[in-house]
């Protein structure tokens, strides 16, 4: 399995929660290690690279070769007998592994070329003694060895140079056209999974005047869809080949011959080359169209017909025009195509050497690993580079992070380094968005994480106050009958629930990440929350007052008192109980829930401001929110929209209600709440007072009527429940609402600043300036003439 | 404002005939709106496009009431009819000569350069390539820039909110976006309509 693979199976293992995946992983390092080995001793590192430095030089014809171009056939480059070429070039390259392979030579470059020159000195009978041949291809080769050594050895640069050289001579425009494609082809086929490659050259090609231009945008449609679909697949982004420079010489020259092609394709039609493109263009439009639609064939489908365009654009260039060529490249192409969406692979030659540079990138550090990858250029992948195993494990030895945050990190990392790479063509506004929206998707995270851990219950208590309150209250229990409950509606503490408590504990890991909120969260009906410990500290105490001599409950409430002590100074537990003891406990028991809020509002210095929550997003969403709080919470709403409105200002309280009543979005008006109703029924009469106080205000009675709508006001407030809860107010709704709205709000807001203001051409500008001045002088002639017939007229 | 959509709409199902079911579901998507919108139809139906058609279509809608705030909504909107109009305009010259009592801008100047065309030619049908180079050229032209426009509403704020929670990238979405805007344009009938339709015209103008 290719490292790209690898990674995009563990990330998708990890969001379906499969954890057996990380096992798989272990072994599959294993294995790789195994194989990289083996690899080592056969050849070190720098060796490697410069083999691959030295692929990169090879020339066409090897090129062609190795692709294995017979479809081309007899058209295009002429090589009539292709046949002989390739069947000489396979036999010299064995002839050369097997000599390399029998004198235990390393297998480089170096010592191929000079295996070679060596053996073309040699005679038939010498040359059977010096090479090791694989049995299956002995008697071939014997053959070829006996029948024409010196033809073998250097039959490949003859054939070429014979065949370049007539077909130069023969059709001089049809040699320029067919260079550039195979300089085209030739990189294509290097990078067979760079789509973006495949872009810019159909991009170039696109360029073309006529119907070839027009034709390949359809193709191009479909291949950016295909390169996004190729990018999540592969979960990563490319390292920029440097496409641009590598092909600049081909580009030019294709710049030279465009109009070499228009006027061979237009006004002196090469039959051929007509034939050619009228056949590209059947075939490339349908491939688009399908890919694009998508929904006639399957992925494969799709594929294969991509392929055919792509083989039938590439057969045009090649074969001067020839339809068969074209059919035969385009067929070619969409089987290609369609095998490597079935399998999901890479060809084979091209996954050699991707595995070879992960498992090189797996003993390196990451910036040793991104240094390698520059060197590499475009054969580097980032999940190869990043997601190596030494990362992963790295993830998996720190326990303290939960699967989702280990995720994240991998994501993170994995787009951080491709913004880095993406950099390198990736210009500008594209590039400033993709990292804003990373930054701003971070940023929702944390914001959710903040909002989650505040939002459910009243606070969580982490994994050592939790087990041992539950430890102190099943110690007190056994000594003494009759707790009283620490749970709402879970009644007296009773054997049963403590058990219950007791599995339910045991069941989760220690560690206060966010896996363990999620799961205090989920089991929040049952455990006892920073809340229910609070009151239940008050509760013991109270106890202690009516049996003073009881010995369970002296030990309960010091454990308790100790729980607190061991948490840390600022702490949420700890600052609960401190300001209970302080502002609280004065009251009723009921104002525990006051005290709680205090702190989390306290802490709640990230939440969103109300207005920018509820006035800045879609009223669908708002309403749909807003309908789900309880009767409570709509006046806490109310109440903090309030707050809002009075600000820093110091409004006046009339004044306020009644610009709230004027800002209040209709679907908080057109509530079904009863209690609401009422209220917002004194509102507007309030604020219908408005205009009678403008008008009063200029009078000598404005002190008095003034008077009247603050005294109102005041009741009103107070029957909202704004002055004794703005803090549950503030909190509740950066719960509800907040963390979701609240960065939807940002997001969009941020988005807007990076839209560029329009500027765009006038109309007008675009037609004749002589025409429109004609049209404006008739106009004028038309008005004149009519006013002068008013005139008239009257 | 509506007629042209629907154009487009038409133009799209007559050019792709396998996808019909699509029109039905964008006629779904005019009427759901809670203001109206005539946009909102092309925008979904570029949306679905991207996933085969119909499979989350619940997801583009989520995005494109949920992300989209009424004013973006309808800037967008605005920017969408203006294209679909302009679009629509080079379908068929019957449009740009269609009663209208208020006009936009650039139907307002399509049919006063047609109708200074007709005159200077004293009433005969002006050749085919000089309507083609004074008037279709320049509003190809125009409707083309617009819609490349990298710094428009569309690419900033619409392709964005479109794709998100999909794995799809803004510019898969702009590409389909956009074809479906050009649809109008570009498909075959164009031609025999400007052919067939400018002749009707003049003879029209010629009598009238």
């Amino acid at each position: 399995m290719g490292m790209g693979t690898s990674l995009a199976a563990f990330l998708e293992g990890f969001q379906k929660g499969d954890q057996n995946l990380l096992q798989a992983l272990e072994v599959q390092a294993t294995q790789k290690q195994k194989l990289l080995e083996k690899l080592m001793e056969e050849q070190d590192k720098q060796e490697g690279l410069q083999r691959l430095a030295e692929e990169k030089q090879k020339g066409l014809l090897e090129k062609i070769v190795d692709m294995g171009v017979s479809f081309i056939g007899d058209h295009g480059m002429q090589l009539s007998n292709y046949g002989e070429l390739a069947e000489s070039e396979l036999a010299i390259s064995k002839l050369v592994e097997g000599y390399l392979k029998k004198h235990k030579l390393p297998k480089n470059e170096k010592q191929r070329k000079l295996a070679r020159n060596y053996l073309k000195s040699l005679s038939p009978e010498e040359l059977e003694k010096e090479v090791a041949l694989d049995r299956r291809d002995e008697g071939n080769l014997r053959e070829l060895i006996s029948g024409n050594k010196n033809q073998l050895l250097e039959s490949s640069e003859a054939i070429s140079d014979n065949n370049k050289k007539s077909f130069e001579e023969n059709h001089p425009f049809l040699h320029t056209l067919s260079q550039i494609g195979s300089d085209v082809k030739d990189f294509v086929w290097r990078n067979p999974f760079d789509m973006q490659t495949h872009r810019d050259n159909l991009s170039t090609l696109a360029k073309t005047p006529g119907r070839w231009g027009k034709m390949l945008m359809e193709v191009l449609g479909s291949l950016d869809e295909k390169m996004q679909q190729s990018r999540e697949q592969q979960g990563m982004t490319r390292i920029s080949p440097s496409i641009k420079e590598e092909l600049a010489p081909s580009i030019e020259k294709m710049n030279e011959v465009e109009g070499k092609i228009e006027k061979a394709l237009g006004s002196s039609p090469d039959a051929k080359g007509q034939r050619g493109a009228e056949l590209l263009i059947d075939l490339a439009l349908p491939a688009g169209r399908v890919a694009r639609g998508g929904k006639l064939l399957p992925r494969i489908g799709k594929n294969a017909l991509t392929g055919a365009g792509y083989g039938g654009a590439y057969g045009a260039l090649y074969s001067g025009g020839d339809p068969d060529a074209i059919t035969s490249s385009a067929l070619l192409g969409g089987i290609f195509h369609s095998a490597a969406g079935l399998k999901g692979k890479k060809p084979h030659s091209k996954k050699k050497l991707y595995e070879k540079i992960a498992e090189d990138a797996d003993n390196i550090t990451l910036e040793q690993a991104q240094a390698r990858a520059k060197i590499l250029g475009e054969e580097a992948l980032i999940p190869e580079i990043v997601g190596s195993e030494n990362f992963i494990n790295q993830l998996k030895q720190d326990i303290s992070k939960g699967n989702k945050q280990r995720l994240r990190e991998m994501q993170k990392n994995i787009k951080q380094s491709g913004q880095k790479a993406k950099g390198a063509f990736v210009q500008g506004e594209q590039e400033t968005l993709y990292s804003n929206l990373t930054e701003l998707k971070n940023g929702v995270w944390k914001a959710k994480d903040h909002m989650y851990d505040l939002a459910k219950g009243e606070g969580y208590l982490s994994s050592r106050e939790l087990k041992e309150f539950y430890r102190a209250v099943s110690e007190a229990h056994h000594y003494t009958k009759g707790l009283p409950q620490f749970k709402p509606r879970k009644g007296n503490v009773k054997n049963s629930y403590l058990k219950e408590l007791k599995e339910l504990i045991e069941s989760h890991p220690l560690g206060d990440n966010r896996g363990y909120k999620e799961w205090y969260a989920r089991n929040e009906m049952r455990l006892p929350t920073a809340e229910d410990f609070i009151e239940y500290k008050s509760r013991i105490g109270k106890a202690l007052e009516s049996d003073p001599g009881n010995n369970a409950l002296i030990n309960l409430q010091q454990s308790m008192e100790e729980i607190v002590d061991k948490t840390d100074k600022g702490s949420f537990l700890t600052e609960a109980d401190r300001f209970y003891a302080t502002h609280a406990a004065p009251f009723k028991a009921k104002k525990i829930k006051e005290a709680i809020h205090a702190v989390n509002l306290k802490q709640l210095d990230e939440a969103p401001s109300v207005t920018a929550t509820f006035g800045k997003s879609s009223p669908s969403s708002n309403a749909r929110i807003f309908r789900q709080l309880s009767s409570e919470d709509k006046r806490r709403v109310i109440g903090s929209l309030l707050d809002e409105v009075i600000g820093g200002s110091g409004m006046r309280p009339d004044r306020a209600i009644m610009k709230l009543w004027k800002e209040l979005p209709d679907y908080i008006k057109k509530t079904e709440d009863k209690g609401l109703q009422e209220i917002f029924q004194e509102m507007q009469v309030l604020a219908g007072m408005d205009k009678t106080l403008s008008s009063l205000q200029q009078s000598t009675t404005e002190s008095i009527a003034s008077r009247q709508n603050i005294e109102k006001a005041s009741r009103l407030i107070s029957r909202i429940g704004y002055a004794s809860s703005l803090a549950g107010g503030l909190k509740s709704l950066g719960i509800f609402a907040g963390a979701k709205l609240g960065m939807r709000a940002k997001d969009q807001v941020r988005k807007k600043q990076l839209i560029k203001p329009l500027k765009q051409k006038h109309l007008k500008d675009y037609f004749d300036r002589d025409l429109l001045e004609e049209i404006e002088k008739k106009r004028r002639l038309r008005v004149q003439t009519l006013t002068q017939k008013r005139e008239k007229e009257k | 404002m509506n007629n042209y959509i629907k154009k487009m709409l038409n133009g799209y199902e007559e050019a792709f005939g396998e996808e019909k079911e699509l029109n039905d579901l964008a006629i779904e998507d005019l009427k759901s709106g809670e203001e109206f919108h005539p946009g909102k139809p092309l925008i979904l139906h570029a949306a679905y496009g991207l996933d085969g058609h119909t499979k989350r279509r619940g997801i583009y809608d989520g995005n494109y009431e949920l992300f989209l705030s009424p004013k973006d909504k309808k800037a967008i909107n605005q920017e969408i009819v203006e294209l679909a109009e302009m679009s629509a305009l080079l379908h068929d010259p019957s449009a740009i000569l269609e009663e209208s009592s208020s006009p936009s801008e650039q139907h307002a100047l399509a049919r006063e350069v047609l109708e200074h065309l007709a005159e200077i030619h004293e009433g005969q049908q002006p050749e085919e390539e000089v309507v083609q180079e004074m008037l279709i050229e320049p509003l190809v032209e125009h409707l083309l820039d617009r819609i490349f426009d990298r710094g428009s509403i569309l690419y900033g704020r619409l392709h964005p909110t479109m794709v998100k929670q999909t794995e799809h990238t803004p510019e898969a979405y702009g590409h389909l976006f956009n074809h479906t805007i050009l649809q109008g344009m570009m498909h075959q009938s164009r031609k025999k309509n400007w052919q067939q339709g400018l002749k009707k015209l003049f003879t029209k103008m010629k009598s009238g």
